[in-house]
């Protein structure tokens, strides 16, 4: 600024005002700066993002995938009550979807034959409803439509569809499509009367809305080779959209249709229902059976690569002495088949690592300086002591560099090859890791004297491994594992401030046992 | 760089607290040893007013906010090179101020605002300006600059770079930025009149002050 304040009143009054302008910055423009000079020290938070995401995404899926789940109503032949309590099998036990189901002795009704037109977007097994049934003269929509079943078949013609639509208060509608030509009405309040106990039968009358369809005045009877079922309403919002299956092993048979005789269900439905249906047990957990649990130990050899980014140096690796030396990873996990031969993975894994330098120990410390890098690209120096130097001193010295991490492996293991018992898998995983401890033993600018600085270790790293290994299943329903693994650091050990950028690598062998979780 | 004292090093390292209170050589040190609460304090000690000066140049704040961000990274990444001679809030003034103008030059349409003679006039309406604080009014005014005058007058009248320096730092020749003050003045006079923040001059000069702002 060769420019000297020779202002006039106008310009003085600027800068005046001016200078006595302030703003206050929002927060986030500090928690942008602070991200920006520290940049480790981020790293908490997009962990456990990442461990979130992932926890989310795991459940989610655990959650809603319902391709193997039968959503069943089926009858209670339990002739002592009115109603019989019948879940709807889910993946989880969903008690929205626990609905009465009345016995078909005690049921009233009247058939016609109707024909409907369209039924689309019928889900099985979700609760999803079609937008929109129609026949010659219903048309059930979503609105006031309560209740669909179907038989978790493609082809229409074999479905059974039942819907209880509010004809007027207290009173409803049952509406059970037999076959895609045939659909049985009913009508009446908000229970259902006995009309006959005798077994296997039931008598369908209407004696509330024969106006409507002269069919309905007649009274049908309807033998029944096993049962039937229809859907009571005691609360019609407690099953207002709320989808639910028969199962496929219906007979449909056109002359029985015409007599209006229904085979509902199957000797197998039928023990089925008893084994599960009658006493409300939840559906079995999608996870229960396929999800193991898995520990291992790792012996290895650790190994490091340093690289300097002062451009005028030699290559450092020379200039120091150093030895591989051992380490060891112990962990503990979950695998989950994600598909037939691929398993996703994580757990919690404690990682010892270590590697020494050569140097020697001197009485007297000697002064020196660790070369220091500027966001810019620049570098600076910062001065320290030492007893430990690398190229003379009095006594020979091991310089133990080490560090105590904890991290988590999250990945999958892919199945290329093998038979039921001994398989062959490769794997690789994601590791976010804390350095719980250590010590790091840093070289200084001149590469003549090594500088303990355990405060330089960067608190958070990331690694990724990458393993194969021969699992083999034992009689008791073990599988024991073995296989190299190479584990690789990817960010540096020490701060990004220090010259000398420093990543371990890992060579081990890996030794596991896993048990399927029941 | 700071003491090689390492006893030093650790009392900056646990000790130091963001605080106003803290002195600007504290800070300084801190932030030579690259500790975030130095850095926290010397951020709270200076950012309203930086941000104030980034506002001028900017097109909002959000647009400030931005430049101020830059320019901290800036002064953090380069406070080694800080040689202490004259006073740490010019040095970071002047960072700032750099990074606002090669926030602008970014833009196109800004090299051809300070390149052309004539910018346009500005339609001055009352509501235009806010009557709030005078020093807002002012700055307020400045705002309502078409982007090349505003971008001068800062420059010149406020910060106190040269035409000269203004050519270099915008690419512009120096009789350019001259021709460009000149008018971004009489504009800006005619804005502070019609906010009668200035009174209309009798003769010569506009530059007598409202009651209002005097008394300020």
């Amino acid at each position: 600024m060769d420019r000297n304040f020779d202002i006039d009143d106008f310009e003085q009054l600027l800068k005046e005002r001016s200078d006595e302008f302030k703003m206050y910055p929002a927060k986030r423009v500090w928690y942008s700066i602070y991200n920006n000079i520290h940049p480790g020290k981020k790293w908490p938070s997009v962990a456990m993002c990442i461990t979130l995401i992932a926890i989310l995404l795991l459940v989610g899926y655990l959650n809603t995938d319902n391709k193997n789940s039968h959503f069943t109503a089926v009858n209670s032949t339990q002739p002592s009550q009115e109603f019989a309590s019948v879940n709807l099998f889910s993946p989880f036990y969903n008690p929205f979807l626990e609905k009465n189901i009345l016995s078909s002795k005690n049921t009233e009704a009247a058939f016609t034959n109707l024909h409907p037109t369209t039924v689309s977007n019928t889900s099985v097994g979700k609760t999803k409803l079609p937008a929109t049934f129609n026949s010659n003269n219903i048309v059930i929509k979503k609105d006031t439509y309560t209740a669909i079943a179907d038989n978790n078949t493609a082809s229409y013609s074999k479905s059974i569809l039942t819907a209880i639509k509010p004809i007027a208060e207290n009173k409803f509608a049952t509406i059970t499509l037999i076959d895609d030509a045939h659909l049985a009405f009913a009508a009446t309040t908000n229970k259902f009367q006995p009309i006959s106990d005798e077994k296997n039968k039931v008598t369908i009358k209407n004696d509330i809305d024969d106006s409507k369809n002269e069919r309905n005045s007649k009274q049908q009877e309807i033998q029944l080779n096993e049962t039937i079922a229809f859907i009571a309403l005691s609360n019609l919002n407690d099953i207002k959209n709320n989808a639910f299956s028969l199962p496929n092993t219906l007979e449909s048979n056109e002359k029985n249709i015409a007599q209006q005789e229904v085979n509902i269900l199957s000797d197998e439905d039928k023990a089925w229902v008893e084994n599960y249906a009658l006493y409300n047990r939840p559906a079995p957990k999608k996870w229960v059976g396929k999800l193991r649990s898995q520990m291992y130990i790792t012996p290895s050899v650790v190994y490091r690569q340093l690289k300097s980014t002062v451009t005028t140096d030699q290559d450092i690796n020379r200039q120091v002495t150093q030895h591989p030396s051992f380490g060891v990873e112990v962990g503990a996990g979950i695998m989950y088949p994600l598909f037939k031969s691929v398993k996703i993975k994580t757990g919690l894994q404690l990682n010892f690592t270590q590697y020494n330098s050569d140097g020697f120990g001197n009485t007297h410390p000697s002064a020196t300086s660790l070369t220091m890098n500027t966001t810019t690209g620049q570098h600076y120096q910062v001065f320290r002591s030492t007893p430990y130097s690398n190229n003379d001193g009095i006594t020979a010295l091991q310089l133990h560099n080490e560090t105590f991490q904890i991290s988590i492996p999250m990945g999958l293991d892919v199945k290329l090859a093998g038979t039921e018992n001994l398989q062959w898998y490769a794997g690789a995983t994601i590791q976010p890791t804390y350095v719980i401890g250590g010590q790091s033993f840093l070289i200084s600018s001149d590469k003549r004297n090594y500088v303990k600085e355990t405060s330089m270790l960067n608190r958070w790293n990331l690694n990724a491994g990458f393993e194969t290994y021969i699992s083999y299943k034992t009689n008791k329903g073990y599988s024991l594992q073995f296989g190299p693994q190479y584990r690789m650091q990817l960010f540096t050990t020490n701060s990004t401030q220090y010259s000398v950028q420093e990543k371990l690598t890992n060579y081990g062998l890996k030794f596991g046992i896993s048990k399927l979780i029941k | 760089m700071p003491s090689s004292n390492k006893y030093n090093q650790i009392v900056y390292i646990y000790c130091v607290k963001p605080s106003t209170t803290m002195t600007e050589e504290t800070m300084l040190n801190g932030c030579l040893e690259n500790n975030a609460a130095a850095q926290e304090a010397l951020y709270n000690h200076l950012s309203p007013k930086m941000l104030g000066v980034c506002y001028r140049f900017a097109k909002n704040r959000e647009d400030a906010e931005d430049m101020l961000q830059e320019g901290f990274i800036k002064v953090f990444a380069q406070i080694h090179q800080y040689r202490n001679e004259g006073a740490l809030e010019g040095w970071i003034r002047r960072i700032v101020v750099h990074t606002c103008i090669n926030t602008l030059k970014k833009n196109k349409k800004f090299s051809d605002s300070v390149d052309i003679s004539y910018a346009g006039g500005v339609g001055i309406r009352e509501e235009n300006i806010p009557s709030i604080m005078q020093a807002k009014q002012v700055v307020e005014c400045i705002r309502i600059l078409p982007v090349g005058y505003r971008t001068v007058l800062n420059l010149y009248a406020i910060e106190g770079y040269s035409h000269r320096e203004i050519g270099n730092m915008l690419d512009i020749e120096e009789s350019t930025s001259r021709s460009q003050y000149t008018r971004a003045k009489t504009m800006l006079e005619d804005i502070l009149i019609k906010k009668n923040i200035l009174l209309k001059p009798r003769n010569k000069t506009a530059s007598v002050l409202s009651g209002a702002v005097a008394a300020n």
